[in-house]
């Protein structure tokens, strides 16, 4: 558990020599970013849950569902859900490193970079007993790991494209959490089926992305350089 | 005439591989290879140390609720 800190930890531990990140996070743009989080961050599961009986995995039952805070109870669960991952990860994961790559590297290239390191940053959950990864087959797992460069997409998406920053990927990896821990895996199926959902909607986001505008008016500082979101090619916004 | 997914497609690629960087080079960030590189050092030291530690000490967590995080 003590272990699960580390980025945040590392992140605080920067901060604390000086290393600052100014803030991304708008809560005048929370009404766009919270409900894109939640949803974004619990749609794969729901979609594996939803998808993976067509495709031969057993249907999930009630005593499925409820099994996950059966012992602990619901109180406990949702705390629990909180702080492990979201609160105990992102300040390091996108309150830290994401800006940072994003200095030289492109969305999706920051994608890759973050997914790689934040998927084998989780290995050694894999070997130990007791940890929901190590409860995975060699395919489901290899998913896993496999899941998180897209998703780091869709963070990267929530969290500086939206303006919901790190509060933003915390809802989104809740969501994330909760919707997993409610909806777990009951065959390979679902697994690729939660892996398809992660490809899908990063996709899905990269097409939106491409055919919108980089941020509205009011977010753009006056007299710097902005994307356009279509094509690459920058453009100066109007000073204030 | 061309399909509309390939000037989606094309999109994408653009904005994938090719959009400068934004929001945080505006907030003055600067590039700073060696620290991206610290924080990942330090982040799994402060993580690995205990979770190998644990492996080394039989490997059981003994708390399968706290450790589902993704």
């Amino acid at each position: 558990m003590i272990g699960g800190f580390g980025p945040s930890l590392a992140a605080l531990v920067q901060r604390l020599r000086g290393i600052r990140t100014p803030r991304s996070a708008r809560v005048s743009r929370i009404a766009r970013w919270l409900p894109a989080a939640a949803l974004l961050g619990a749609a794969p599961a729901v979609i594996a849950a939803v998808a993976g009986p067509l495709f031969g995995a057993p249907a999930l039952t009630m005593d499925d569902v409820t099994a996950t805070f059966a012992g602990s109870g619901l109180l406990q669960f949702l705390l629990i859900a909180t702080v492990a991952g979201p609160l105990a990860e992102e300040f390091g994961w996108r309150g830290y490193l994401q800006p940072r790559l994003r200095v030289r590297l492109s969305p999706v290239a920051t994608a890759g970079v973050l997914g790689t390191v934040w998927a084998l940053w989780h290995l050694p959950l894999f070997l130990l007993t007791g940890t929901w990864q190590s409860t995975l087959g060699p395919v489901e797992g290899l998913g896993f790991l496999v899941s998180m460069v897209p998703m780091s997409l869709t963070y990267w998406f929530i969290s500086e494209r939206l303006r919901g920053g790190v509060p933003a990927a915390v809802v989104m990896h809740y969501a994330g959490n909760v919707a997993l821990s409610l909806l777990p895996f009951t065959a390979l199926a679902g697994g690729l089926c939660f892996l398809v959902g992660v490809l899908g909607i990063a996709a899905a986001l990269l097409v939106a992305v491409a055919r919108t505008p980089a941020a509205p008016p009011g977010d753009r500082p006056a007299n710097r350089t902005v994307p356009t979101g279509l094509n690459g090619r920058r453009r100066t916004s109007p000073s204030a | 005439m061309q399909a509309p997914w390939v000037g989606s497609a094309h999109a994408c690629w653009l904005v994938g591989m090719t959009t400068p960087t934004t929001a945080p080079a505006r907030a003055g960030i600067a590039p700073a290879p060696q620290k991206v590189r610290g924080f990942i050092a330090l982040t799994f030291a402060l993580t690995w140390a205990p979770w190998l530690g644990a492996l080394a000490l039989g490997g059981d967590l003994d708390r399968p609720s706290s450790s589902s995080c993704t």
